[in-house]
């Protein structure tokens, strides 16, 4: 509970920590070590953590950030969300497959993806503040 | 059916502040307002919180209201 309070700051963390592992396998595979792209990473992570505090200083009160309604209402937009997202996925593979693509680049499957988790991240981010 | 409830009556009675109540029973105010105007129906478990916390039985503070 008490540690409820730093979740901006653990998730920032957990981006670096994450960042540095996959940076750390591209290095192992390729021998390129991208510094630039860790550094965004820890910009980020920066960014987030003094948000995080900011709000932990600011906040008067004693209520949680989180309860009961806050985590149904999480996992309802998920539901949602993610149903929604593979229907729009299928509907597209649908009409590709209906012109008589047969080759997708693996480039606009990434694309999909991490468009999927930014609107669905920043839904999710709206969600818990409603 | 739906459920109503009687909170926000018995908490102005008591004079006891609706952050003060989000705070003793760990939930956020934007849920103790969503509770208060039957826009959310508490768990079982925050239910029964609820009624320790005011200390009079259930019945007094959640009605199941009959469909007409």
């Amino acid at each position: 509970m008490k540690l409820q309070k730093w979740t901006l700051a653990f998730i920032g963390i957990g981006t670096v920590i994450g960042a540095l592992i996959g940076i750390t396998i591209i290095y192992s595979t390729t021998g390129n070590f991208n510094i630039s792209s860790l550094l965004g990473f820890i910009t980020a992570a920066l960014i987030l953590i003094v948000i995080n505090v900011i709000k932990v200083f600011v906040k008067k009160d004693n209520t949680p950030e989180i309860d009961e309604r806050i985590k149904k209402n999480v996992m309802l937009y998920y539901l949602y969300s993610s149903t929604i997202f593979i229907v729009v996925l299928f509907l597209g593979l649908a009409v590709l497959s209906f012109l008589n693509f047969e080759i997708v680049e693996i480039t606009y499957l990434w694309i999909i993806m991490i468009a999927y988790l930014l609107i669905s991240g920043i839904g999710g981010f709206i969600v818990i503040r409603r | 059916m739906a459920v109503e409830n009687n909170i926000r009556k018995i908490r102005v009675e008591r004079g006891i502040k609706q952050i003060t109540m989000a705070e003793d029973l760990q939930v956020t105010r934007q849920t103790m307002n969503a509770i208060e105007n039957n826009k959310y129906n508490p768990s079982l478990e925050l239910a029964l919180k609820i009624v320790k916390y005011f200390d009079i039985p259930i019945d007094q503070v959640f009605i199941l209201k009959e469909d007409e």
